[in-house]
């Protein structure tokens, strides 16, 4: 049997901005910027670098990130995409988000499944939905679509089916509205 | 007269496999099968009676939730969250709402946040009590669900006075509640928790102190703790691990850090463990709801919210304890009135995906043992 049981609480919780600064400092060049906002402590990092990184996280005892939250990705559109790998620890009682830029075309990054192996479906829905190619993945095929689907549901350029075929047949809001929207 | 053919007289090798001739099968469980509570399948590959590989394979009842919040605002995506995991359609509600209100800093007022607590807790209550029958139902004992149901329905009662529903409640808004409780609500409620506290020795005499269900469970699907957490596996699950990780106490949100309450926690990660932590649960949701009727504030039921919701730029992360384990919501504004993304992540999809590792080498039988204690809903796996 692994962690021992230990009942934390929200007090023994490591402030986020203590945390943030022993993440910087273990982390050391791999981390472009390490932030914390609204108690989350937010990490970029170069994609080269990602799978260090988040090692680290997981086995220095003061960090001790071992529990994988998710992993997903924003669309940027022209300006790519951001991989987001979600780690808490449950022992210090925080949460770090790690950030990867990706370039638009042909976006690709290291697979974490030989960190976590709770990335494996994780990624493989980031692919089926962005187009994110993760090189090592075991197995990248479509997690939720059917095989031969085409297209990246969760791209912004995808447009929602409904939405296709046929346009929405009133203004959502005044905004709308008044930008010349029809009414109903 | 001829010969014997040789190919006739030959004796193949078999020693591995004592003397017998065995071949690997593989069995298709689901989608449409009682025991997956809606449509999971599993690629089962069996030696005799042994699981040597499952795969569950999902996606059934994908919806696409993230990408159609990206189509409305953000009090129109409560009643779309709601359907994710349809046994929690209140806790589904909350951290959404959270979300916003921590973007905006919008205050909400302590009523709404005491009557967010109880009616979350309500709810987690009817989501385990499912849980508490159907197990049950899945081993082969009819009567406890009969039971279940029956405390369900009080509860269930007091969530319909409140909200009109019973399954996709809508009553969480940005900055508070839909409406303010009716007249009733304290009492039924209260009614309700006191009658399921009083027959629960009834469930875990009929089930846990059953000689049969100890054998189909104790000792069954085990779960290594580290694995759980490698997989992001929460909830009950996780806990009958003996991690005592439960967001209510570690990140406490709504006003949950003035209440009492324990989390149990089990030690051996089995059926066993997981369905008693379960039960144990709904005692401390009772407790909790009990508390919160006691100091119900007197005020309004939702604070100065703007007629128009536009978030700041920006990101934030919102998680919460679901019944069946952590709920987040990672959203995105680009300053308006929709989620630039919206990333659901869901309790269901991070504890499923730990199950081929916990079906490997099991029996057959046990794979409904296993998956029924993995207290999942398909509509949450999916989104």
């Amino acid at each position: 049997m692994g962690t021992p049981p230990r009942s934390l609480r929200s007090s023994e919780r490591v402030d986020p901005e203590e945390f943030s600064r022993r993440v910087a400092g273990k982390l050391g060049d791999a981390a472009d910027s390490v932030d914390v906002r609204n108690g989350t402590i937010h990490v970029s990092v170069p994609a080269r670098a990602v799978v260090g990184a988040a090692r680290t996280l997981r086995d220095d005892p003061e960090l001790d990130c071992a529990y994988f939250t998710f992993l997903s990705a924003i669309d940027w559109e022209a300006n790519g995409f951001e991989v987001l790998v979600v780690l808490s620890t449950l022992t210090h009682g925080n949460t770090v988000v790690i950030h990867i830029r990706l370039p638009a075309e042909s976006p690709s990054m290291a697979s974490l499944t030989a960190v976590f192996g709770g990335a494996n479906w994780h990624e493989r829905e980031c692919a089926e939905m962005f187009g994110i190619t993760f090189d090592g993945h075991p197995n990248l095929v479509k997690l939720y679509l059917p095989e031969d689907f085409e297209g990246y549901p969760l791209r912004r350029s995808f447009k929602l089916a409904s939405r296709k075929y046929k346009a929405w047949p009133g203004a959502k809001d005044e905004e709308e509205a008044a930008a010349g929207g029809p009414l109903r | 007269m001829g010969t014997v053919p040789e190919d006739l007289t030959r004796v193949p090798d078999h020693s591995s496999t004592g003397g017998l001739h065995t071949e690997e099968m593989v069995l298709n469980v689901g989608p449409q099968h009682p025991a997956t509570h809606g449509v999971l399948r599993v690629l089962v590959s069996v030696d005799g009676e042994r699981i040597v590989r499952a795969e569950p394979v999902i996606g059934y009842m994908h919806r696409g939730h993230e990408k159609l919040v990206e189509q409305r605002d953000f009090r129109q995506i409560t009643n779309l969250l709601s359907r994710m995991d349809w046994l929690s359609g209140i806790n589904n509600e909350i951290p959404a709402s959270m979300a916003v209100e921590r973007m905006l800093e919008l205050e909400v007022p302590r009523r709404a946040q005491y009557l967010r607590v109880i009616l979350a807790e309500l709810n987690r209550i009817t989501n385990h009590l499912m849980f508490t029958g159907s197990f049950g139902l899945e081993l082969g004992a009819t009567t406890p669900v009969m039971y279940a149901f029956r405390e369900r329905e009080l509860i269930q009662e007091a969530l319909e006075l409140v909200t009109g529903g019973r399954m996709h409640f809508g009553f969480i808004r940005p900055g508070g509640l839909k409406e303010d409780v009716p007249r009733g609500f304290v009492e039924l409620a209260r009614r309700g928790v006191r009658q399921l506290v009083a027959k629960i020795p009834d469930y875990e005499n009929l089930l846990m102190g059953n000689e049969i269900f100890k054998q189909r469970t104790v000792g069954v699907g085990r779960l290594d703790p580290a694995l759980a957490l490698d997989h992001g596996v929460s909830g009950p699950i996780l806990r009958a691990c003996g991690i005592p990780y439960d967001i209510r106490k570690v990140d406490p949100y709504l006003v949950y850090d003035e209440f009492e309450f324990d989390t149990p926690l089990g030690a051996q990660g089995d059926s066993f463990d997981r369905f008693w932590v379960l039960v144990q649960e709904m005692k401390e949701s009772a407790r909790i709801v009990e508390q919160a009727l006691d100091g119900l504030p007197e005020g309004s039921h939702i604070g100065a919210v703007p007629k128009r919701l536009t978030l700041p730029k920006g990101q934030i992360y919102c998680h919460a304890e679901n019944p069946l384990g952590e709920l987040g919501y990672y959203l995105v504004s680009d300053g308006g009135n929709k989620p630039y993304r919206l990333k659901i992540r869901t309790p269901s999809f991070s504890n499923i995906s730990v199950a081929a590792h916990m079906l490997r080498g099991a029996f057959v039988p046990d794979m409904i043992a296993i998956l029924g204690s993995m207290f999942f809903v398909v509509g949450d796996i999916d989104r």
